[in-house]
């Protein structure tokens, strides 16, 4: 697929290579002190079947069926795929989620861990949020995977959308890429079914496409407390919640080399090996390679790639040529602070807490100084 | 596809930049303190090149000791510091802004010696190295009686310089300063640099400007001889190449253009009012004092 996108003002096209890895030899959910396992060694589980939940309330469902193989010394639970895909299936399914209840919702989302720790979604639905903002555009340049996973399901999404807001009475707004063109498309034809959601189309310029940023300048919000920010991804969870009664359990990521000369999004298990997964799937080896997750700008490189899995924090994986990054002296030039999209000083020894990590004072900084590290 | 999205080395370019933005000034220099004086027979062929060779042992001395300072003191094995130090062109600067027959054996020692000194209390004070350098050096002069900023010829011939004279430089100041036309050059090739603060000079020129119209309104001064005052008290290349020195000015974008106004403004008065001419670097001086100050003018977000 192509696809045009903005990076520091210049417009680009890119072709994006589509993968899917769904059959992964094994899974892996790691054991934290705290968490109940529901499950033993050499028992056999079924997609979508409950493996342990953490005290913060995560929840870990199996994303393949097959026999378990606990490890509790390293403190690992595998899962070996035995290829069958055999699944649970929810008796609470439905063909229309419209009649749903303001409760079901809330319970859905807390039953299946959508909203785990200090429960942002249901308290904020439940203590009356004026306005839902779904951010349907990837905040990190390079990332394009969210318009997959809105693409694959428009009508599902926008379904549940309309039904955050009639249910609670909130004004929801849905925010696409002016890029994404396919489902600006989608959305146009069949808005009109949903009358309670403001659809808003703006330029994909990093990094104001970040919650914040698009809170600032869209809704002229710099307190979000009454504001509930929902990503394609968490929407796609409450929509599957609804609909199937089921956690999720493919996801999309990117895998982006070098300088985003190659693509690859790929749609995979959660809990499968990365490092597996770009041997198996994709030709290109990761030897001598910088690693970074999520944001490259941020600079933040992950060591080793064999031991991380799909997780919820796993967006894309950004593969570079090595290269040796050191920093000198501070010019006070003063880049790092013009640039700062939401106006702080990135140059304080304690950072804001209006930062939004977006790396964009790291990225412009001559000195090659890691701004957002504390050693700086 | 965009190179450029991983960190490259941004700090040799813009000290090349830099350097290239003082080399009318020091080419001009040669030609006016050098070569004029050379051909009205006033210094000998070695003693006019000297305005060309100094500027290149001085960036080169400030190598040397930048690698001394990583290397030995630092122990720091990489290189990469000392490639990006911009004390060679500060010093280069510091040299332009000696007066032509001030002693070399002792201005050159006295900028390393501020490089040093600079060096280690680096980071705790902001401190406009090339102002400082300025105010120390005129002030031992002064005291020492040799203060005087007039090259051979123009001290043995009494000259009556234009306004365009004054212009391109062919006036009585220190060895690299004089020439407006250059510092202009110098501008030019400044704004390919993405690092160097272009709007100090013009908000300094500007605020300069405000209470310069206010003086030619209320104080009756003529439009040329206030031009005269500006271009002979060496207040273009202030504002172009001492104000926005990076390491000594304000980071934050509200306090850039409070800092630039002020100079300016200040430097105003100085120079068509009380006809301070030094007073430029003093001003200057006292800012970069403040600049943790100015840090502070910032709207803030909550
Ligand atoms: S401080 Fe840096 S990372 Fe934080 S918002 Fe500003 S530019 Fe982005
Ligand atoms: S961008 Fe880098 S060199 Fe410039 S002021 Fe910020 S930290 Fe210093």
């Amino acid at each position: 697929m192509k696809l045009t996108y903005k990076f520091n003002n210049d417009e680009k096209n890119l072709e994006i290579n589509k993968e899917e890895y769904l059959a992964p030899e094994n899974i892996i959910v790691y054991i934290r002190e705290g968490d109940t396992v529901y499950v033993k060694n050499g028992d056999y589980v079924y997609i979508n079947q409950l493996i342990k939940e953490a005290s913060n309330g995560i929840k870990s469902y199996a994303t393949v069926s097959g026999t378990v193989e606990m490890n509790e010394e390293e403190g690992i639970i595998k899962v070996v795929n035995d290829k069958t895909n055999s699944a649970f299936v929810s008796e609470e399914a439905l063909d229309d989620i419209s009649e749903v209840k303001k409760e079901v919702i809330l319970e859905m989302c807390e039953n299946l861990g959508i909203d785990y720790e200090n429960k942002l979604i249901v308290n904020k639905l439940k203590n009356k949020s004026k306005v839902l903002i779904i951010n349907a555009i990837d905040v990190e340049p390079y990332q394009f995977n969210n318009n997959y996973l809105f693409q694959d399901n428009v009508t599902g999404l926008l379904e549940t959308t309309n039904l955050l807001a009639k249910r609670f009475n909130i004004d929801a707004h849905l925010i696409l890429s002016k890029y994404d063109d396919n489902n600006v498309a989608a959305v146009r034809e069949i808005i009109a079914k949903y009358n309670d959601i403001n659809f808003k189309v703006i330029p994909d310029v990093f990094p104001y496409t970040t919650n914040q940023c698009i809170a600032r300048k869209y809704f002229n919000a710099y307190k979000y407390d009454d504001i509930l920010f929902l990503d394609t991804f968490a929407l796609y969870k409450i929509y599957m919640a609804l609909k199937e009664g089921l956690p999720v359990a493919d996801r999309y990521i990117t895998i982006c080399f070098g300088e985003a000369t190659k693509v690859y999004v790929v749609k995979t298990k959660y809990g499968a090996n990365l490092g597996e997964l770009i041997k198996n799937s994709l030709s290109e080896s990761i030897e001598n390679k910088d690693i970074y997750l999520n944001n490259f700008m941020r600079r933040v490189k992950c060591d080793n790639l064999e031991s991380l899995v799909v997780s919820d924090n796993t967006k894309t994986i950004f593969i570079f040529d090595k290269q040796d990054i050191k920093a000198s002296k501070c010019i006070k030039c003063g880049k790092c602070v013009d640039i700062c999209p939401v106006e702080i000083n990135p140059l304080a020894k304690v950072l804001d807490s209006a930062c939004i990590r977006c790396g964009l004072c790291s990225y412009v900084c001559p000195a090659n100084i890691n701004l957002l590290s504390k050693e700086k | 596809m965009e190179k450029g999205l991983l960190q490259k080395n941004k700090i040799l370019g813009i000290n090349i930049l830099y350097i290239v933005s003082i080399l009318p000034l020091i080419i001009f220099a040669f030609y006016k303190n050098g070569l004029m004086v050379y051909n009205n027979g006033e210094t000998t062929m070695f003693l006019a090149f000297q305005y060309l060779i100094i500027p290149i042992i001085i960036i080169v001395l400030s190598y040397v000791f930048e690698i001394y300072y990583y290397l030995i003191i630092k122990k720091d094995s990489d290189c990469h510091n000392v490639v990006n130090s911009l004390a060679p062109y500060v010093n280069a600067l510091c040299y332009l802004v000696c007066g032509p027959r001030d002693f070399l054996w002792v201005t050159i020692p006295l900028i390393i010696m501020f490089d040093i000194l600079l060096k280690f209390i680096d980071n705790k004070w902001s401190i406009n190295q090339i102002a400082l350098f300025k105010c120390v050096l005129v002030a031992l002069l002064a005291i020492t009686g040799f203060y005087n900023n007039a090259n051979l010829y123009e001290l043995n011939n009494n000259l009556n310089p234009s306004l365009f004279d004054y212009f391109i430089g062919r006036s009585v100041g220190c060895i690299g300063t004089t020439s407006v036309l250059c510092c202009l050059i110098g501008y030019v090739v400044l704004l390919f640099n993405k690092y160097y603060k272009k709007e100090i000079p013009l908000l300094a020129i500007l605020g300069y400007s405000i209470v310069a119209i206010i003086i030619y309104f209320v104080g009756g001064l003529s439009f040329t001889n206030l031009l005269i005052k500006t271009f002979k008290s060496g207040f273009i290349f202030a504002a172009i190449y001492v104000a926005p020195l990076s390491m000594a000015t304000p980071v934050v974008k509200s306090g850039r253009i409070i800092y630039s106004l002020l100079i300016g403004m200040i430097c105003a008065i100085l120079v068509n009012i009380a006809n301070f001419y030094m007073g430029i670097y003093i001003v200057i001086l006292i800012s970069s004092f403040l600049v943790p100050l100015f840090n502070k003018f910032k709207l803030s977000v909550s």
